[in-house]
């Protein structure tokens, strides 16, 4: 449970006890179904219901956002584990520590951006959560891990909502200025191996030493377009 | 010729009548309190499963927790204007 609940979730709750108080004198008195009844019965049944549908929908949105929320199928404890760990420099811990996003690191990053992206989130989201309960719940961890591919790749857009490559220091890096096409194309991923090293790196094979790579090419993309595997 | 034959003849008006007023209501406030507890439940206690069931079934049990509201408000308005 939350220690603290949002405003919309002390609407949804006063807007309930209201309602089911109505409702539940109702079920005991039984009057006649008069004007007056049916103005109570449109106040319990329409009006208040409707406040704890929209204090309720906006609450479970806001938990959402959470990486606890995330973190409450097991599958995602490895990520969120590296997320939250104080030790890790993977790109997804170094952004959690960030009060920027907080305790919706996840949530942050992997948004889809956009008008509608928060309605193609939550329903991807709950795709997500449609895959645990069919099978997933019962898949180790280990399993999970060896399995798990994100659906699709995850769009430099997302990273560009903060870092936007638009000012002198990020232009002022060969690599940056190199690359800019095929960021921009989405045909290399910042959270990348090569460019800033995947976001979860702790299951991904590792990376080509530097002297694999040809000489005299520090800028040269890495082949693989984007982080396969969440 | 019967208060309740001035009704349409649809499927849900005919559903509607053989129910009758009062019981569309029980059944909405049974309804209703199933799906504010759902909600109150989620808003509680916001795991992904809670969530998921208050935006899915609650909402839904919600909606036809108005609909069958509604419905009993429909056959009573019909029933009264067929009186006079």
């Amino acid at each position: 449970m939350h220690s603290s609940l949002p405003i919309s979730g002390v609407l949804a709750l006063a807007c309930s006890g209201i309602a089911s108080v109505i409702l539940i004198v109702y079920l005991i008195k039984r009057p006649a179904f008069s004007l007056g009844t049916k103005l109570w019965l449109f106040l319990g049944l329409c009006v208040l219901p409707l406040g704890t549908a929209l204090g309720g929908n906006a609450a479970g949105m806001e938990a959402s956002k959470q990486v606890t929320f995330c973190n409450s199928c097991h599958v995602m404890h490895a990520h969120a584990g590296d997320a939250l760990n104080l030790n890790s420099q993977s790109l997804a811990a170094r952004h959690t520590r960030n009060n920027l996003f907080g305790g919706e690191s996840c949530y942050v990053c992997h948004a889809d951006y956009g008008m509608m992206g928060t309605v193609f989130t939550k329903l991807g989201g709950m795709g997500h959560v449609y895959e645990y309960l069919k099978g997933y719940h019962a898949v180790s961890l280990e399993d999970f891990l060896a399995e798990i591919h994100l659906r699709k790749p995850m769009p430099n857009l997302n990273c560009q909502q903060c870092h936007s490559g638009k000012n002198k220091l990020w232009l002022g890096v060969p690599e940056h200025g190199a690359a800019q096409a095929e960021l921009a194309l989405g045909l290399i991923s910042c959270a990348s191996a090569g460019c800033h090293g995947y976001a979860h790196p702790f299951n991904k094979p590792p990376a080509p030493p530097p002297s694999a790579a040809p000489a005299g090419s520090p800028a040269e993309p890495p082949p693989a377009p984007t982080e396969a595997r969440p | 010729m019967t208060d309740l034959d001035a009704l349409p003849d649809g499927k849900i008006a005919q559903a509607a009548r053989r129910v009758g007023s009062q019981k569309l209501v029980l059944a909405s406030c049974v309804l209703g309190l199933i799906a504010m507890a759902m909600m109150c439940w989620s808003v509680l206690d916001p795991r992904p499963f809670p969530v998921l069931v208050a935006m899915s079934a609650g909402q839904g049990i919600g909606t036809l927790s108005l609909l069958c509201y509604l419905s009993a408000v429909f056959v009573e308005v019909w029933r009264l204007r067929n009186k006079r």
